[in-house]
C-alpha cells in the first residue's frame, strides 16, 4: 500500500496554478518519504563503492557551487531511492500507484488541460510541459512492459500521443536491447545492420513527420543544439559545482539570448552533470557501465533513460528520475545477486582459494 | 516541509503582489531560485514608484548575478529614480558583463 501511495503521490503532486509554483512538488514529496524508505538501510555492494563516491563528490562540490543544497537534496534523495528499491521484492505496487497518478494527467490532457505550448496545442496533463509528460509515460510503459502489467499499458498512450521524439527513439532502442539477445536464427543476427538501418531510416521519417505534425521547423532541436554548445564551452576540469548550471548558463550563453529564455536545464543530462561535476561524473559513468552489465530485463529501462537524457532532463524530473532510481536500484540489488551465484557455482575458485 | 510552505507563499505572494509574503517565502525556503529571488522578480515585473524595488532586485543580484532580467530592472528602476546605473547596459545582455 506504501508503494502504491509514493506512486500515485508524486504522479499528482504537482498541480499548475495551485501547488508547486516554484518546485517541482514531487521533490518534495520525495523528501518526505525518505525518511521512511531508508528505515533499515542496506546499500547493495554494486551502489556503495562508485555510487557513493558520486554523491561524496557531489557534496564536496557544494563547497565551490553557487548555490547546490536544492541538487545536492535531491540527488541524496535519488540515492535513497536506489538503496529503498534494491531491498524492494516487487515494485507492481508501486507501478500500479504511478500508472494511477499518470491516469490523473491523461484526463487532464484529454480535455486539453495545463499546456504551456499553446501554440502547438500540446497537452501536458499536470507535468505542464507535454515532452515531461512524454518522457514519463514512456518510461512507465518500458517499467509496465517488464512487469507484465498490460492492463495498464492504455494508461500511457496519451503521453506516447504527444509525440516526443526522444521518446520514440528511447522505445526503440529499449525494444532493440530487449529483442537482441532473444532473436536466435543467425541469419537475422547477420542481417542486423540492414536492419538496423532499416529502422534508423523509418526513426528520420519519424522525425520529419513530428517536425511537420509540431510545425515548429525543427526549432527545437537547434535550440537544443545551441543549448549543448554553450555548455559545453563552460566545462572545467573539476565542475561548477553541484546546481551551478543554472546560475552560470548565462555565462556561457553565447547562442542564446537570455534576456528572452533562461534554461535551467542543459536539455542533456550528461552534459549539464559534467557542467556542474567535471572528472565527479566519471563515479557515476561507471556505476551506469556495470548497471548496464547485469543480465536482466531492466536494462531495457536504464537504456530508455539514457536516450531520453540525451535530449531532456528527465534526471532534475522528479517522476522520471524516481523511475530512473528505482531501475537502478534493482539493477544494483539483482547484479549481486547474480555476483553470489557465480561465485556459489565456481567450485573450482573456492577450491583455488582454499589452497591459497 | 519548508519547501512546500515557501512554495505557497511564492504563489501566493506573487498573485498579491505582496512583496513581504515573497521575502517570509524566501526566508523559509531560500534555496530553489524562484523563491529566492521573488521579491526582486515581483519588482521586474511590475512598476512601482517604490524605491525598495531598487534594493530588492540588487538582493535579488546578489543570489542571481547573472539573470538578464534582473540587470534589466535594475537598469531600468535606476533610470527612472535618475541614478546612474552600475553595470554595463549598452546592450542589457549577458555577453557584455563578460566583455568588462
Amino acid at each position: 500500500m506504501t508503494q502504491f501511495l509514493l506512486g500515485f503521490l508524486l504522479m499528482t503532486a504537482y498541480i499548475p496554478i495551485i501547488i508547486g509554483a516554484a518546485i517541482p512538488t514531487g521533490w518534495v514529496v520525495l523528501w518526505m518519504a525518505v525518511p521512511l524508505m531508508i528505515w533499515k538501510p542496506e546499500i547493495p555492494v554494486l551502489f556503495n563503492g562508485w555510487g557513493m563516491a558520486f554523491l561524496v563528490y557531489a557534496a564536496m562540490s557544494w563547497m565551490w557551487a553557487p548555490h547546490g543544497t536544492l541538487m545536492l537534496m535531491k540527488l541524496l534523495a535519488l540515492g535513497c531511492v536506489v538503496v529503498w528499491a534494491s531491498q524492494q521484492t516487487s515494485y507492481r505496487l508501486l507501478l500500479i500507484g504511478l500508472a494511477a497518478g499518470l491516469a490523473v494527467s491523461d484526463l487532464i490532457a484529454l480535455v486539453g488541460g495545463f499546456h504551456v505550448y499553446a501554440f502547438t496545442g500540446r497537452a501536458a496533463g499536470l507535468f505542464v510541459n507535454s515532452n515531461v509528460f512524454a518522457e514519463t509515460a514512456g518510461m512507465l510503459l518500458v517499467l509496465l512492459l517488464l512487469e507484465r502489467l498490460w492492463w495498464l499499458v492504455p494508461v500511457t498512450v496519451p503521453g506516447l500521443m504527444e509525440s516526443s521524439r526522444s521518446v520514440m527513439i528511447g522505445l526503440v532502442v529499449a525494444s532493440a536491447v530487449w529483442g537482441w539477445p532473444r532473436i536466435r536464427t543467425v541469419a537475422l543476427r547477420n542481417r542486423w545492420p540492414a536492419i538496423g538501418t532499416i529502422i534508423g531510416l523509418f526513426t528520420i521519417a519519424g522525425f520529419w513527420l513530428n517536425s511537420l505534425l509540431q510545425r515548429d521547423g525543427g526549432s527545437s532541436l537547434a535550440q537544443r543544439w545551441a543549448m549543448w554548445q554553450d555548455t559545453l564551452s563552460g566545462l572545467v576540469p573539476w565542475g561548477h559545482g553541484i546546481g551551478s548550471f543554472q546560475f552560470l548558463y548565462p555565462l556561457y550563453a553565447n547562442h542564446i539570448d537570455t534576456l528572452i529564455e533562461r534554461p535551467v536545464n542543459a536539455h542533456n543530462d550528461l552534459f549539464q552533470l559534467t557542467f556542474e561535476l567535471g572528472i565527479g561524473v566519471i563515479p557515476l559513468l561507471v556505476v551506469v557501465y556495470k548497471l548496464s552489465r547485469v543480465n536482466d530485463d531492466y536494462r531495457c529501462a536504464l537504456v530508455f533513460f539514457l536516450v531520453i537524457g540525451s535530449f531532456g532532463f528527465p534526471l532534475f524530473m522528479p517522476v522520471s528520475a524516481f523511475m530512473a532510481a528505482i531501475v537502478a536500484g534493482r539493477l544494483a540489488a539483482r547484479g549481486v545477486e547474480l555476483r553470489s551465484a557465480g561465485v556459489l557455482r565456481r567450485p573450482a575458485l573456492s577450491g583455488r582459494l582454499r589452497t591459497a | 516541509m519548508l519547501a512546500f510552505c515557501g512554495d505557497q507563499l511564492y504563489l501566493v505572494g506573487l498573485e498579491q503582489h505582496d512583496a513581504g509574503k515573497l521575502e517570509l517565502a524566501a526566508r523559509l525556503f531560500p534555496f530553489e531560485r524562484d523563491i529566492a529571488i521573488g521579491t526582486g522578480m515581483l519588482y521586474v515585473i511590475i512598476s512601482t514608484d517604490d524605491r525598495r524595488a531598487l534594493g530588492a532586485i540588487r538582493m535579488a543580484q546578489e543570489f542571481d548575478p547573472y539573470a538578464a532580467d534582473l540587470l534589466r530592472g535594475e537598469a531600468a528602476y535606476a533610470y527612472h529614480f535618475g541614478l546612474k546605473p552600475e553595470g554595463d547596459w549598452a546592450t542589457g545582455r549577458l555577453r557584455s558583463i563578460r566583455r568588462k
